[in-house]
């Protein structure tokens, strides 16, 4: 197995997937500057939890495009050269697909770790007002990764069983517009639609309340953390793995 | 002699259509076997088959008197090499980085990256990309991929697709030594007749699905039917006065076909004739040219 994740970084020289994962933190560390670019009073005493609150947001409406950017790069070296038929005969169908998918986590998890040192870095350098709760920032962490995680995942069985990468491609931007609409859907709602797209909201447990449109006051409240939900994400995460494995096991050269 | 890859009754069927048929192969070590067939037959899908990249609908396989399987698929395919239709490469890799990924899941030294390489002659664009390598150069980089290891068995599906004459001549040389060199068995399948009459030792012939033909590369040779034909001015007369003299001949449309004489009696048959006045006007030595025996082979196979 080491071996076949060696071999997938191997493959991935010159691809520059690193700049997808870069691209989807940079447009994010923009957002962060323009959000508070002049920070007001309630802004500052409610920075820390602001962040966490439209972060998800954010991860939901760029990661599904991203995600589905960098598991076609990952898996279209196999439909450009035809590979798989070379592949097929030296290593066993689904050890392709665990290494990838390892490969993938391994670009994803630093994702999650330098956006929080991005937030937390921002948040200092805007003078936020008390000290961040670094288990709410650690369990943000943990959160993103493992939506954007799921989301990869899926992507990258589509990228793998499809050739035409236009049908992946085009399913991940329309995961990002489902992530967004799913974020107005209670959680327990949007869990169960379309697949792990609806996790970034529901995997969220910053909510804006006793929100005063007159004096556009607001309220951060931190709820339970969200390991139901995380469960059911857990099932939609074994789902596709299943489904990938039966997938590669039939698909025929 | 040990037979490597033994197929019974094998078939695959594509919707209603039955592409392989009860296909029957036997190929024994330490063969250039050479897998015929016109476009369209089949030859692919067998081979594709064996090496598990596609299910049978039906039938056995067999590899090394192993029965193949999907448990033991990838230990059986250590031993065999395969390059199937077009090539396989990374394009953004060069051509030593796309080795280097084969011999390391393969588990093979480092070094027979750049033997191979040299084999295949293409140790001078070992570090070009092969997305900037000509059709010819992929093709021998496949090869080179597929050789990596010394497999006992090579399964090559058109080697020559692609080739200049040169490397034509080239391709066929290098595959005419791999017994002898390395103990190597080859499968290799075309279309051309000619090059496996110049490289095979064995020959399976596949039309619309069915194995029309299996055996020595001389059986084949042999149904050339080599005859004697003569023309005459009056062939009817010409064939009953040879019958009469107890010469066997068949009446064809324009002329006589005798069956293969020694010199003595063809000169015998012409005096013969000429006694009787009946003018020669041609004696010719003729035999079905291997391209006659495939065609009528295959053609005899749509036929049924």
């Amino acid at each position: 197995m080491i071996t076949a994740v060696r071999m997938e970084c191997w493959k991935s020289r010159r691809r520059c997937l690193w700049l997808v994962c870069a691209a989807l933190l940079g447009v994010e560390l923009l957002w962060i500057f323009w959000s508070f670019h002049n920070p007001s009073q309630q802004e500052r005493e409610k920075g820390w939890s602001y962040l966490l609150y439209n972060m998800p947001l954010l991860n939901g409406i760029l990661f599904p495009v991203i995600g589905s950017v960098l598991a076609s790069r990952i898996a279209d070296v196999e439909h450009k050269g035809n590979t798989l038929k070379l592949l097929e005969t030296i290593q066993p169908k689904t050890q392709l697909l665990h290494a990838k998918l390892l490969l993938g986590a391994a670009y994803l998890l630093p994702i999650a770790v330098i956006q929080v040192f991005m937030l937390l870095g921002m948040g200092f350098f805007y003078h936020f007002y008390g000290q961040p709760a670094l288990t709410d920032y650690f369990e943000y962490a943990f959160f993103t990764f493992s939506s954007c995680f799921a989301v990869f995942a899926l992507q990258l069985v589509l990228s793998i069983t499809i050739k035409n990468q236009v049908i992946p491609l085009c399913i991940g931007l329309a995961g990002s517009f489902a992530a967004l609409l799913l974020m107005f859907l209670p959680s327990n709602l949007a869990r169960l639609l379309f697949g792990p797209y609806g996790f970034f909201g529901a995997l969220s447990f910053i909510y804006m309340s006793d929100w005063n449109p007159d004096t556009r006051v607001f309220t951060f409240i931190r709820t339970h953390t969200p390991w139901d939900n995380y469960a059911v994400l857990l099932a939609w995460v074994t789902a596709t793995y299943v489904l990938g494995h039966i997938l590669l096991k039939r698909k025929e050269l | 002699m040990l037979t490597l890859i033994e197929t019974t009754d094998l078939c695959k069927q594509y919707g209603k259509t039955m592409r392989v048929n009860s296909l029957n192969l036997r190929i024994p070590e330490g063969a250039v076997y050479g897998f015929l067939g016109p476009n369209g037959a089949g030859k692919s899908t067998t081979l594709k088959m064996i090496l598990g990249l596609t299910h049978p609908t039906r039938g056995e396989i067999s590899i090394f008197g192993k029965p193949a399987a999907e448990s033991n698929r990838i230990q059986l395919l250590k031993n065999v090499g395969s390059l199937i239709e077009a090539p396989s490469y990374y394009g953004h890799l060069t051509g030593e980085e796309n080795l280097r990924i084969v011999q390391t899941l393969r588990n093979r030294p480092a070094r027979e990256v750049g033997e191979v390489l040299a084999l295949v002659r293409l140790g001078g664009a070992k570090d070009k990309k092969v997305a900037h390598y000509s059709l010819g150069m992929k093709q021998r980089l496949g090869l080179a991929a597929a050789m990596l290891g010394y497999p006992k068995l090579l399964i090559l599906d058109e080697p020559t697709n692609g080739l200049d004459p040169a490397g034509i001549q080239e391709m066929r040389e290098l595959i005419r030594s791999l017994p002898e060199r390395y103990g190597m068995t080859v499968v290799v399948s075309s279309h051309l007749l000619s090059e496996i009459d110049q490289m095979a030792t064995d020959v399976g012939i596949i039309s619309n699905g069915n194995l029309v033909f299996q055996d020595a590369l001389p059986c084949l040779h042999e149904r050339s039917e080599h005859h004697i034909a003569i023309r005459t001015g009056n062939n009817p007369l010409a064939a009953e006065f040879l019958r009469q003299n107890g010469i066997s001949c068949d009446l064809n449309e324009t002329y006589l076909s005798l069956p293969p004489l020694d010199d003595a009696l063809v000169a015998q048959c012409n005096a013969l004739l000429c006694q009787k006045n009946i003018p020669v006007l041609r004696i010719e030595e003729r035999q079905k040219s291997l391209e006659e025996i495939f065609l009528d082979l295959t053609e005899g196979a749509v036929s049924l």
